[in-house]
């Protein structure tokens, strides 16, 4: 088991490093730099751009200024975003989990909705109950996500006041303490609806597979044969082995899932990852690019690495003479 | 011409009602206003850049001198009142009792000093008034005396914040790293009628009423709160919900203008410098080095279509080089409407007879149409020009590239033969439009400067005039001759006056008492 | 052949689903004489709202909606199925020999897709496009690139299931060569999931070109359904039908491939029922 870890992290090493090797040089490789983007339409006298250059290093080789940015990695140092006006590791950790509060409620409705529908479905498979079902969760995996959140805001937010249109808190007479939570999860609801009905099609078809397959178990025939209500062989033997496959596909799918936060994050003005990474390619700002490229690598290692310690201590299949496979 | 006198007059006319109407509630104390942005402005200060954000909130907080008021005059600021000498070139400023957060006073040095370091150094639109400054006298600490070497037009001009010339205390600056340093990011010490309170990076900055302004009794607002929404269609979005208050020209998209403009919850106003949109012209570019040639291209061009649809109607298609909202400098014999009017046929004949005439398979030459991608209109402009072109016998490419990518394509390499463009008019001659047509302002890698490369001496000695003139008759007759010159030359094909329009609740009073950003002590809210 | 027919035609929901896809396929093909003329052509009747003479209206330069939306077409669905043709087979190849080969290859081949699936696909074409210019290869690229390890898994978990197999490991006694068995018996029935995996990245790929489109990083000359949501958006009040169509068009779009290619895969798989 430990070597199982080790070699793992041992694999993550490199990957990481790679990962901010090709970033940096993606990021260097192109046109157009931060002081242009700083100044905007109108003409800079070339003393005052220099000096600007000067100030956040452009001025140097592109050798020296990887060098100087792997030194910087080494310890911590992530850069300074001259746009945000604060330490790039100090901003994106912020951001970071700004966009955590709402990918990981999305994420466990994803969850819970996925396999609810999925128990529903399976033991109906086949029917056109099941193919139903099957199309919804994949209809949410089939629409625009900024579409759907312009559509949601549009009738929920202006026609109907029934949610906010954007941001996390409500900004005049900020509520605090209970009334504050309440307003946060208010403001929550559709930006999580948009991230949370794409994820259910992929939990439900992994869960709805793996129902199945307990479903036709014999142990499971022979528990029903032996007179055990629904409910116990339900929450006894199936739903764990749903559970786990769903808990590794959501795992994986975390590392995409921090991408797909910049769309909502876009529309709903929810201060996140997503959010800060439009508005930096635009300002050009290197260093917050490659913090989120470094920070969104480094998430999706972690998350798989976790996902595959659940998955080999939860499986029961890998574990010799196991209680759940005698249980019956 | 009285036609677009009408339109220009509606406007004003509707907000003198409006002023006159309003004028009968006094203003109400208390209440939040909140703003809706695209962005986070970098620094709390409106030195170092021009970026809407960095000069609306800085100047919130680090004030200027003197303040635009309606049509550009020029009001109070932290100086109460000013002379300038007969000869243009000495300017005396009374400074008005006004206090650093910190309780220091504002005084002359901090007014010297931070012009002279900060603004002269890092400012781009105070750099030329600041290499004119020679000394300034700070013997008296509620007075500062402006010594020029020779005289500058648009000096008062500027002073006022938004010009990059925002007072900031000598006290907390002096001697640090000054871009490094909190007082212009999280804990700035400034003297306006609003402090910062707190800065969510990304998300809001939340700023409440100083208790000790100088101007009693106000600010009338509790608390102004900026927010960040970067997505356009979310602004309007928040904008209808009531959760924002006021969206600024610049972040507010006039394709929503016809809806919110007769829903009687919401104002809007005419705001802003004035900006244009034109096409600059890669003069060095054979056959656009012919005048002609970019004569026929401005006839090609159906002003009519673009105005109703691209332009929505507002503002108004340009006449001459110089906006029409400068009324001072402003030529009015010069015309486009009349001399340039849509003609498929003359432009056509004005080719054949500059010598371009078609080829083989029609075309008579190519014309790559560089554009900002992330720009609607500018797309929609850059799909017209395609078509009306091309019904002259001429291929036009499109390149519409990313923003930075575009000022790079055009500024640094020149690798364009026309370029959709839109340049601010800096609110004077001198500031603005003259950085498109002399040729001291052709300098590679510059951005928005003179990108064409078009250069005239008798056009440069033009615009020395205007800028260096005593006052202003003199500096209008230069740039009057230079308008008929330039029209003619066409190395930019100015096309239309762009509407900048605020769009506001109706619930909120006194926004529009300024040119440019609100005088935010005068605004009140309705309960 | 028929066995596969048979399946299909007892799931009506896949079975439309995939007719849906061969009509925009044809559509696609026959778009010049179904939509006759420039789909940029300028026209007079701007925004338009639906009616006779323009069934889904007309845009902001009076351009039809239903014109563009079939011009989109050879837009969209090009990209989609490129890139995960791209993917499919850079994938498949992968994981079949990773599957075949086992031991150190496989364990090596399973890194590397790691590598590739941290790298986020959505920032990679997003930061390519606005810093290098907008267009429809970047889009193929990047889906190939970095969605090929999810039919590399897929394939190599096939291919070792596949090997297992009593029948296979009978005609791997009667002396057959490996990669005889892998062509011949192996490749075919693991064509299944992988297929149903493609329809998938197909579907990904038309919302990544749409993604980028809303955040203005896409040709702007090129009429994508992605673009007309972009444009769109400027008129949400106005205009509803430039945003909801091409909406529309994109959800029926990438369900239908969703949905054909879960049929698909079930239809050719032997083991499924009926």
């Amino acid at each position: 088991m430990l070597r199982f870890l080790l070699t793992r992290l041992l694999w993550a090493a490199p990957i990481v490093l790679v990962i901010a090797v090709l970033s940096f040089m993606l990021l260097h490789l192109v046109r157009g730099d931060p002081v242009t983007a700083l100044i905007g339409d109108f003409p800079a006298p070339p003393e005052y751009v220099a000096r600007i250059r000067a100030e956040f290093g452009l001025d140097q080789p592109i050798t020296t200024q990887l060098w100087l940015y792997l030194v910087n990695l080494a310890h911590g140092n992530l850069g300074f975003s001259f746009s945000n006006r604060m330490p790039v590791l100090d901003l994106v950790l912020m951001r970071a989990r700004t966009t955590l509060l709402l990918m990981v409620p999305a994420l466990v409705a994803a969850s819970v909705l996925g396999v609810v529908m999925a128990l529903a479905a399976a033991p109906r498979a086949g029917s056109g109950t099941d193919a139903t079902i099957t199309g919804l969760s994949l209809l949410g995996h089939s629409v625009p996500v900024f579409w759907l959140a312009q559509l949601l805001v549009m009738a929920f937010a202006v026609q109907l006041h029934w949610m906010p249109a954007s941001g996390m808190i409500s900004l005049r007479d900020t509520p605090t303490g209970w009334a504050g939570i309440v307003d946060f999860l208010w403001h929550l609801v559709l930006p999580m609806t948009c991230i949370t009905i794409y994820y259910v099609a992929i939990v439900a078809r992994v869960a709805r597979a793996a129902v199945l397959e307990v479903l036709h178990r014999d142990f499971v025939q022979t528990a029903m044969a032996k007179g055990l209500t629904h409910r116990r062989v339900l929450w006894r033997h199936i739903l764990p082995n749903a559970l786990i496959p769903v808990v590794t596909v959501i795992g994986y799918s975390f590392g995409s899932s921090l991408t797909g936060a910049i769309l909502t994050e876009t529309v709903f003005a929810w201060p996140g990852l997503g959010s800060l990474f439009v508005s930096s390619i635009s300002a050009r700002d290197y260093p917050v690019l490659q913090g989120i490229f470094l920070f969104s690598a480094i998430a999706v290692v972690v998350a798989n690495i976790l996902t595959d310690l659940v998955y080999w201590l939860v499986d029961p299949r890998l574990h010799r003479g196991s209680r759940k496979l005698a249980n019956a | 011409m009285t036609m677009d006198l009408k339109r220009w007059l509606a406007l004003p006319l509707s907000l003198l009602l409006a002023v006159t109407a309003y004028a009968a509630d006094p203003p109400k104390k208390g209440g939040t206003l909140i703003v809706g942005n695209g962005d986070d402005p970098r620094v709390l200060s409106g030195n170092f850049s021009f970026q809407i954000p960095d000069t609306m909130v800085g100047c919130m907080v680090y004030e200027g001198l003197l303040r635009f008021g309606p049509g550009f005059k020029l009001e109070p600021g932290l100086a109460k009142s000013w002379e300038v000498s007969p000869d243009g070139k000495t300017y005396t400023m009374h400074l008005d009792d006004s206090k650093w957060e910190d309780g220091k006073p504002v005084t002359s040095e901090d007014v010297a000093w931070s012009l002279m370091n900060i603004s002269a150094k890092y400012g781009p639109k105070f750099i030329p008034a600041g290499k004119l400054i020679d000394t300034i006298d700070t013997s008296d600490p509620h007075t500062v005396v402006f010594h020029l070497k020779q005289p500058f037009g648009p000096f008062l001009f500027s002073l006022v914040c938004e010009q990059n010339a925002a007072i900031m205390p000598k006290h907390i600056f002096e001697g640090t790293d000054i871009l490094k340093n909190p007082a212009l990011t999280t804990k700035p010490i400034g003297s306006g009628a609003f402090r910062v309170a707190e800065w969510v990076p990304g998300d809001h900055i939340t700023m409440v009423r100083n208790p000790d302004y100088r101007r009693a009794g106000k600010p009338y607002l509790d608390k102004v709160i900026l927010k960040t929404i970067p997505d356009s269609a979310a602004r309007i979005l928040a904008l209808q919900a009531g959760e924002i208050d006021m969206i600024e020209e610049l972040y507010f998209s006039l394709t929503y203008f016809k809806q919110l403009s007769a829903d009687k919850r919401f104002q809007t106003h005419s705001v802003g410098y004035g900006a244009d949109d034109l096409v600059l012209l890669n003069v060095k570019n054979a056959p656009l080095d012919k005048p002609e040639v970019r004569q026929a291209l401005m006839v090609a061009i159906d002003r009519d279509y673009l105005f109703k649809n691209v332009y929505l109607g507002l503002g108004q298609m340009a006449t001459s080089i110089v906006d029409s909202r400068l009324t001072w400098a402003h030529n009015p014999a010069v015309d486009y409407n009349k001399m340039y009017a849509y003609d498929p046929a003359r432009a056509k004949k004005m080719l054949d007879d500059a010598g371009v005439k078609p080829g083989a398979d029609g075309t008579r030459f190519t014309i790559r149409l560089a554009f900002s991608a992330n720009r609607a209109d500018d797309v929609q402009t850059a799909q017209v020009l395609q078509r009306n072109w091309q019904a002259v016998g001429i291929k036009v490419v499109l390149q519409g590239t990313e923003g930075n990518l575009f000022a790079t394509k055009v500024f640094g390499d020149y690798d364009f033969d026309a370029a959709i463009a839109n340049y601010s008019t800096g609110g004077d001659v001198a500031l603005g439009v003259s950085r498109l047509y002399t040729t001291d302002s052709i300098r590679k890698g510059s951005v928005y400067v003179n990108g064409s490369r078009y250069s005239n001496p008798e056009v440069d000695a033009l615009f020395d005039q205007g800028r260096d003139a005593a006052n202003q008759e003199e500096r209008a007759k230069a740039y009057f001759k230079v308008q008929e010159i330039l029209a003619k030359e066409l190395p930019v094909l100015t096309l239309h006056e762009q509407a900048q329009i605020n769009v506001a609740s109706a619930k909120v009073h006194d926004l529009f008492l300024a040119a440019h950003y609100p005088w935010w002590d005068e605004i009140w809210m309705q309960q | 052949m028929r066995s596969v027919w048979r399946r299909l035609r007892a799931r009506p929901i896949g079975l439309t689903s995939i007719c849906i896809v061969l009509l925009l396929a044809l559509i696609g093909l026959l778009a010049p004489v179904l939509a006759p003329g420039d789909p940029n052509e300028l026209g007079g009747d701007v925004l338009q709202a639906p009616g006779a003479a323009h069934w889904l209206g007309t845009d902001d330069l009076g351009r039809d909606v239903l014109a563009s939306l079939i011009h989109g077409v050879r837009v969209s669905l090009p990209v989609g199925i490129l890139s995960a043709a791209a993917a499919l087979l850079l994938g498949g190849g992968i994981g079949a020999i990773a599957g075949a080969r086992g031991g150190w290859t496989d364990s090596a081949v399973m890194r590397l897709s790691e590598m590739f699936q941290v790298i986020p696909a959505f920032i990679l074409a997003a930061v390519i496009s606005a810093l290098s210019g907008p267009g429809e290869w970047q889009v193929i690229v990047v889906i190939a690139a970095l969605s090929w390890p999810q039919p590399a898994r897929v394939m190599r978990g096939e291919v070792i299931r596949l090997r297992q197999l009593d029948h296979v490991q009978a005609v791997r006694c009667l002396g057959i060569s490996e990669r005889r068995i892998l062509l011949g018996e192996i490749l075919p029935n693991a064509l299944a999931p992988v297929l149903a995996v493609g329809a998938l990245i197909v579907g990904t790929a038309i919302l990544l070109e749409a993604s980028l489109a809303f955040l203005g990083l896409s040709n702007p000359d090129v009429v994508s359904w992605g673009r007309m949501l972009n444009a769109g958006q400027r008129y949400l009040f106005q205009a509803w039908w430039l945003s909801v169509f091409p909406g529309i068009t994109i959800v029926v779009t990438v369900l239908s491939f969703n949905l054909g290619g879960d049929a698909l895969a079930a239809a050719l798989d032997p083991a499924s029922k009926p």
